[in-house]
């Protein structure tokens, strides 16, 4: 099967969905013929017009209401939003009005969008510019997220994420862009909801999202060598979430280890971590591992920003813990 | 009054209608609120009737409107009907939002309107997407937002004018100066001139007198008609006023406003009593049959009022319908 | 510290109370809820606890006395050394008279140095000696009759995972035998023409023996003599207990020291079945009834088609 980019990904399954429904249309800043800085959109302005591919003056709030208008009102818009930082920007049009549209006006209105933007540290851009804030957008209720780990991933996802009736917020990777993976030349989706058992294990559940897939595949890789047999699970998207498959893991190995780039205090990883320790409590033999950023904003220099993020070593190593029954974090 | 000559008697009589049935509305929903039937909080817009009602009358059913908090006079000038709005408010089944929205998030898409919403000038970004919409889909219905002075203080209104004149999108501010933000003077929160906002984005503006009704319809009549035509974007500022305090439980307010002065705008400046005596003049209609048309709308909304009272609750189980939309397989 | 035991105050209005009599002298080893004397107050006569456990000892107050209630009226000491003899004189026992402290002084533990890891005899205790252990190690536990204070006070280090059960032992296991001569049941299987089908055909036993006791459906596992283990029950069922045939073999009885097993074997007339399990999990009476029923199936067949 042929290798593609999963920024090519991403322009594949936004060019494909446009020519399918041509109520789909692109806006945010530089997204025409600049294509975004990661040029993750080149080339579609060039197919598609300047009245589908909308470059917006620097106005993130601005760009973020008019495409929740537009898609109350019958349109299908794709938000490009630069950096997942800017989500701060935004949160009113997202959340105030996108999230709660539909429930508000008891299911009369709806508003089918897509806010595609980043996430991930370890680009040396500092705290402005390296945040995972999938968490913010996962509390929100009437939003979706999504969290593709590949760049088959990043297409499928895509394609589910524009036809799917509901504000779908997805996080790129935004090192993961020149990241090549098999994608099928064939159309296809990746539905909401179920997650992908990427590897199967008897000893540990390594839970993986995003860039995190890839710490916790070289980790299990790790342990493997060393005896230990490490089960790893992409949940693609954390809204909804496929509970079943997580927690049958989790009965299955008895140890769980929850990988998410977010900051770890009130993250994924704690919301994960708790739905298992709720309903596969008797089933756990060492307390459900939360691994997410450290609680700090992203430092520029590198010799600090390594620091923050998780690393297959350290999940290798909680897991050889958890192996050992060694009491970790035990009052 | 403004002479609006191309009107037949059968419009004005709709006009008037629409206007007495805003203020019959709010006159219900504040004694339903004062009297403890009506839950949460709500927010009158007596004394501004002309605005809504001049507006939408300019409005096709498929043009758009986007609403506030202070929304009952928008919803109904644009066609919603009592007892289902009497429902919402009381949270009732039967509401326009199967109660999830209530006073302050009545929508009724089947006459365009997008929603009220709570975020002050929350509902700019929605106005001015639903235009990049009918432009980009070459459509031809127009969107109007309304807001009031005191929306003109977020930054957002300058993000979406700022794309809406680059653009020349279909849509209409509407600025309901009401002389007051909140509990505040407008004066103390908006520097420089509210019209000026828009004309520094090349944005034609207009400020009309929001009490005159066929004042408000001939402005809009001719604005919504060029917005058609792709001359849009259109800012207009209707200098009105608002009877009640910013909220019904806003009963003391001798601090940021005196009783003279509402005193004055009712007695003087009333929407209603202008264009009733406007219309008794004219020989559309009697003083008689206008009396008669106010009491018609005082029955229907006692009807309603009743209906709504009694009406059933939503169902325990609706309490997680409708947080997602359902989305049939791709 | 000894733990004082005082005169209650049990009604509103009451200020002193009568000894009526002392269930328990001092030396005595007492358990928490044990009662320890009877005292008559405005109201009625009452049965004291003892709050905790430990030796009677100090006792300060005879049958007879009253008195005032907060009164110290014995101590509960920790270990029968420290007991002190007979009623002392003084109701308040000075500082000289003090019991001695059985708790060091709080002091640094000694620092790390090269030693061994604490060997599990000397495995963490904590305060109101609850175990600790996984989740998954206390409901396999609660399923296999597993005592995990008794594992712990065997040497298995807390906390205690679902390996450890298996590695630990335990003193606590009970035996039963039942010698059949099973006829019919060797008929039965010469008629089938299948040996191999004996062990599978004792599981169902086993399976109906145990859901006619107790009503439950269950799963048994059966363990083979080279090791290997396999489950016969539904999928969903919980494994109650371990079969071992050993009727293809010289031995005559294998009681692991933890769960419940059943082996069975060829006797000098027919069959000799051994259960062992562990009480009070699996009761003697629902052991003796289980072994009896299963050595019933096993002498007629028939009655299992029932």
């Amino acid at each position: 099967m042929r290798e593609i980019t999963l920024s090519q990904a991403v322009n594949e399954a936004i060019a494909e969905e446009m020519r399918r429904d041509d109520t789909v249309f692109l806006i945010g800043e530089d997204v025409a013929e600049a294509g975004t800085p990661f040029k993750v959109l080149s080339g579609l302005v060039e197919e598609f017009g300047t009245t589908r591919v909308i470059d917006t003056p620097i106005a993130e709030p601005g760009f973020m209401g008019l495409a929740v208008g537009a898609a109350m009102t019958g349109a299908r818009p794709i938000v490009d939003l630069m950096f997942g930082d800017f989500l701060f920007l935004v949160m009113d049009q997202l959340c105030n009005q996108a999230a709660k549209a539909h429930y508000m006006s008891g299911g009369k209105l709806s508003v089918p969008l897509v806010l595609r933007t980043n996430l991930g540290a370890t680009r040396r851009s500092a705290a402005q510019h390296s945040q995972s804030l999938q968490a913010l957008v996962a509390h929100i209720p009437g939003l979706k997220v999504a969290m593709p780990t590949s760049a088959y991933e990043a297409k499928g996802l895509m394609k589910t994420a524009i036809r799917d009736n509901n504000p779908v917020v997805i996080f790129e990777d935004k090192l993961m862009y020149q990241d090549k993976a098999p994608v099928p030349e064939e159309e296809y989706l990746i539905p909401f909801g179920k997650a992908k058992v990427l590897r199967e294990g008897t000893d540990v559940t390594l839970i993986g999202t995003s860039s995190m897939r890839q710490v916790c595949e070289a980790a299990s890789k790790m342990l493997e060598a060393e005896g230990i047999s490490a089960e790893v699970i992409d949940p693609r998207t954390i809204v909804p979430l496929d509970e079943a498959t997580l927690l049958a893991s989790a009965r299955k190995t008895s140890r769980v280890i929850v990988v998410d780039e977010g900051h770890q205090s009130y993250g994924v990883t704690a919301e994960i971590a708790a739905r298992i320790n709720e309903k596969a409590f008797y089933h756990l033999d060492a307390p459900v591992i939360r691994m997410g950023a450290m609680d700090v904003p992203v430092p520029f220099s590198p010799a600090l920003e390594d620091l923050t993020v998780p690393t297959p070593e350290g999940v290798a190593d909680n897991a050889r813990k958890l192996m050992s029954g060694e009491m970790i974090h035990a009052a | 009054m403004s002479a609006a000559p191309k009107h037949n008697a059968e419009d004005y009589l709709r006009m008037y209608r629409q206007m007495v049935k805003i203020r019959t509305f709010e006159d219900n929903a504040n004694q339903l609120y004062l009297d403890a039937k009506m839950p949460g909080l709500t927010h009158m817009y007596s004394g501004e009737e002309a605005v809504a009602v001049g507006i939408c009358e300019a409005l096709e059913v498929t043009d758009k409107i986007t609403s506030t908090h202070r929304g009952h006079g928008h919803c109904v000038a644009k066609g919603a009907e009592f007892k289902q709005m009497f429902c919402e408010l009381l949270g009732k089944e039967e509401g326009y939002c199967r109660g999830k929205g209530g006073s302050m998030h009545i929508a009724d898409q089947s006459n365009g309107n997008l929603g009220a919403n709570a975020i002050v000038g929350g509902s700019m970004g929605i106005a001015t997407g639903s235009a990049l919409r009918a432009k980009i889909q070459g459509a031809n219905d127009v969107t109007v937002c309304f807001f009031g002075d005191g929306a003109t203080a977020q930054g957002l209104m300058y993000e979406v004018m700022n794309m809406a004149a680059l653009w020349k999108l279909p849509v209409i501010y509407a600025c309901e100066n009401n002389g007051y933000s909140e509990y505040t003077r407008t004066e103390e929160i908006a520097a420089g001139s509210i019209i000026a906002r828009a004309e520094a984005f090349g944005i034609e503006a207009h400020q009309v007198d929001g009490q005159d009704v066929l004042a408000v319809n001939k402005l809009a009549t001719d604005l919504v008609a060029r917005a058609r035509k792709g001359e849009g974007p259109f800012f207009v500022e209707l200098m009105t006023y608002r009877y009640h305090g910013h909220h019904v439980g806003d009963i003391n307010r001798a601090y940021y406003r005196s009783k003279e002065e509402e005193t004055k705008w009712k007695e003087t400046r009333d929407p209603i009593t202008l264009f009733g005596d406007w219309l008794a003049g004219e020989g559309v209609a009697t003083e008689e049959e206008l009396s008669a048309l106010r009491d018609a709308v005082k029955a229907e909304a006692k009807a309603s009022v009743d209906y709504a009272l009694t009406a059933p609750y939503p169902d325990g189980f609706e309490v997680d319908m409708h947080v997602y939309a359902e989305t049939e397989d791709a | 510290m000894p733990h004082e035991v005082k005169m209650p105050q049990l009604g509103m209005t009451q200020d002193s109370g009568v000894i009526v009599s002392w269930l328990k002298t001092a030396g005595d080893a007492v358990a928490t809820g044990d009662v320890l004397f009877e005292v008559e107050t405005d109201k009625a006569t009452m049965e004291v606890e003892a709050p905790v456990q430990g030796f009677l000892s100090g006792v300060r107050a005879a049958e007879g006395d009253d008195v005032p209630v907060g009164d110290v009226i014995a101590l509960i000491v920790e270990s029968a050394a420290e007991v002190e003899a007979g009623a002392a004189p003084d109701p308040v026992p000075t500082v000289d008279e003090a019991p001695p402290d059985p708790e060091p002084t709080p002091q640094e533990p000694p620092a790390p140095d090269p030693a061994p890891p604490p060997s599990p005899s000397i495995a963490p205790q904590v305060a109101g000696g609850r175990v600790l252990a996984s989740p998954k190690a206390r409901r396999l536990a609660l399923e296999q009759g597993l005592n995990l204070a008794a594992l712990r006070a065997e040497g298995v280090a807390e906390p205690i995972h679902a390996a450890d059960l298996a590695r630990a032992t335990t003193g606590a296991q009970s035996t039963l035998t039942a010698a059949v001569e099973g006829t019919a049941f060797k008929a039965l299987l010469e008629h089938s023409g299948d040996q191999s089908d004996r062990t599978r055909v004792l599981a169902g036993f086993v399976r109906r023996a145990w859901e006619g006791q107790s009503g439950d459906p269950v799963a048994v596992l059966i363990r083979s003599l080279d090791g290997s283990e396999t489950i016969d029950g539904r999928d969903d069922d919980r494994v109650a207990l371990t079969l071992v045939d050993l009727c293809d073999s010289r031995l005559l009885g294998y009681a692991p020291a933890i769960g419940t097993t059943l082996t069975v074997a060829h006797g000098p007339s027919g069959f000799v079945l051994t259960l062992s399990f562990a009480e009070p999990a699996l009761a003697f009476a629902a052991a003796a009834a289980l072994l009896n029923d299963i050595a019933a199936r096993i002498d007629d067949p028939i009655r299992q088609l029932i």
